[in-house]
C-alpha cells in the first residue's frame, strides 16, 4: 500500500506579524502563499507556468535592526554605569544596585540576543513575483539567504514548467547582484 | 525587442522599469533610478507571446453546435461537469478542466474544487483556543462553563469539515476535546463538592 503523496512542501522563510504570518509552500505546479491570522487562512497560488520573474530586492530593514540593537545594548551598558556611579555617589543602600543591574542586563540581554538573532540571519531582502497580469510580494521570504534557498528549489520546476513556452527572442541569462 | 507591458519588469522599489540590457548584460547589479541592489530572475513566459484572446466564432452553418449560453456563437468544447456545449467567451479552462460559467459558480459555492479556494476557516484552532485560552486568563476563567462545552462541541461538529489546504493533522481539535473534557470533568467535580459540602 502507498501513502498519499503530500499536496505541498513547505518551503523555508516566514513572515508577516503575529497575528498574520506567511508561509510559502510548493505544490505540484504552483507557489500558494499561505497568510494565516491563526483561526482563518487566506491563499495566493502563483502557478510556474505563469511566473516571468523573480525579483529580489536588497532592504535596509536588517542594518537598522542592527543599529536600533546596538544602540538599545549601549544605552543599557551607559545605564547601568551611570546607575551604579550615581548610587555609589549618593550611598543609597536598599539593593539600588542590584535593582539597577537587573534592569540594564535584562534589557542589555535582550538587546545583545536580538543583534545576534538578526546578524546571524544576514542581510534582509524582499522578493516578488511577477506574472502577465500581476507582481505579487512573497511576504514569507525577507532575508537574502533564505530567498536564495527558494529560488534554488523552485528555479528548476519553473524552468521545467515552461519548457513548452515557445520564445519570440532566446532569454538571456539571469542577473545576479554579486 | 521591444519593451511592453507584458514583459516590462520593473524595479520593486521605485517602479521604473528595468532597461533591457539590465536584464540581459549584467552590466548594472543596481536599479538605475534608486540604485536600489537587484537579483532578477528570468524565465521564458517573459519572452513568450502572450495568449490572443479568442473572441468566439459565429455559428456559420445552420447544423453546427451551438453555444448554450449564446445560441449565435458556435460551440468549442463540452462543459466537463454538466456536458452543456459552450462558445470559447463560456469555456472557462481551470485546473485542466473545461467549465461553463454556473458549474464553476456551484462549484465555488459547494466548495467542490480545492485549488480555487482562497480562504479558509481554521475551525479547529478556534476550538483549542475556546479550550486553552480561557482557564489561562484570569478574567476569562469564570467563562469556562461556557467555553469548554464550546470547544469540544466545536471540534467534534466541525471534525469533518475541510480545514487548511496544506498538511495539517487533526492534533488541534484532539487537544480541544482532551482539554474541554478535563475542564468540563473539572468543574463538575466542583459542584459535586460543593452541593456535598452543602449537604453536610
Amino acid at each position: 500500500m502507498t501513502g498519499r503523496a503530500k499536496p505541498y512542501t513547505r518551503l523555508p522563510g516566514r513572515g508577516g506579524m503575529i497575528f498574520l504570518m506567511s508561509r510559502l509552500w510548493q505544490g505540484r505546479d504552483h507557489l500558494l502563499l499561505v497568510h494565516s491570522s491563526g483561526v482563518t487562512e487566506s491563499y495566493q497560488r502563483f502557478y510556474f507556468r505563469d511566473i516571468q520573474a523573480i525579483v529580489v530586492q536588497r532592504t535596509r530593514m536588517g542594518k537598522f535592526l542592527n543599529w536600533g540593537f546596538g544602540a538599545g545594548l549601549l544605552l543599557s551598558a551607559f545605564a547601568l554605569g551611570c546607575g551604579l556611579l550615581l548610587v555609589s555617589a549618593l550611598k543609597a543602600g536598599g539593593g539600588w544596585e542590584i535593582g539597577i543591574g537587573i534592569a540594564c542586563g535584562l534589557s542589555g540581554t535582550t538587546c545583545l540576543v536580538a543583534l545576534l538573532f538578526n546578524l546571524l540571519h544576514g542581510p534582509s531582502c524582499s522578493v516578488h513575483v511577477k506574472t502577465a497580469v500581476q507582481v505579487a510580494e512573497l511576504s514569507s521570504i525577507r532575508r537574502l539567504r533564505i530567498a536564495r534557498k527558494v529560488l534554488a528549489r523552485v528555479k528548476p520546476l519553473i524552468d521545467a514548467a515552461q519548457s513548452g513556452a515557445v520564445p519570440v527572442s532566446a532569454p538571456p541569462p539571469p542577473v545576479s547582484v554579486s | 525587442m521591444t519593451e511592453t507591458a507584458h514583459n516590462l519588469i520593473a524595479c520593486t522599489k521605485c517602479g521604473m522599469g528595468l532597461p533591457w540590457d539590465f536584464r540581459a548584460g549584467g552590466v548594472s547589479d543596481a536599479c538605475p533610478a534608486c540604485d536600489t541592489p537587484l537579483q532578477v530572475e528570468v524565465f521564458p513566459a517573459l519572452f513568450s507571446q502572450p495568449a490572443p484572446v479568442s473572441r468566439a466564432d459565429a455559428v456559420i452553418a445552420g447544423d453546427e453546435a451551438a453555444c448554450f449560453f449564446h445560441p449565435e456563437k458556435k460551440a468549442v468544447v463540452p462543459c466537463g461537469q454538466c456536458g452543456r456545449f459552450l462558445c470559447a467567451l463560456c469555456d472557462l479552462h481551470l485546473g485542466g478542466e473545461h467549465l461553463c460559467p454556473s458549474c464553476l459558480e456551484s462549484a465555488r459555492k459547494k466548495r467542490a474544487m480545492e485549488s480555487w479556494e482562497t480562504r479558509r476557516v481554521l475551525y479547529d484552532s478556534i476550538a483549542l483556543y475556546l479550550a486553552v485560552l480561557p482557564p489561562l486568563l484570569f478574567i476569562t476563567v469564570y467563562f469556562t462553563p461556557i467555553t469548554a462545552p464550546a470547544a469540544v462541541f466545536l471540534a467534534i461538529f466541525t471534525w469533518k469539515k475541510p480545514s487548511s489546504v496544506i498538511p495539517r493533522t487533526k492534533a488541534r481539535a484532539v487537544c480541544a476535546i482532551v482539554f474541554g473534557l478535563l475542564q468540563i470533568a473539572g468543574i463538575a467535580a466542583l459542584i459535586y463538592a460543593i452541593v456535598h459540602h452543602l449537604k453536610k
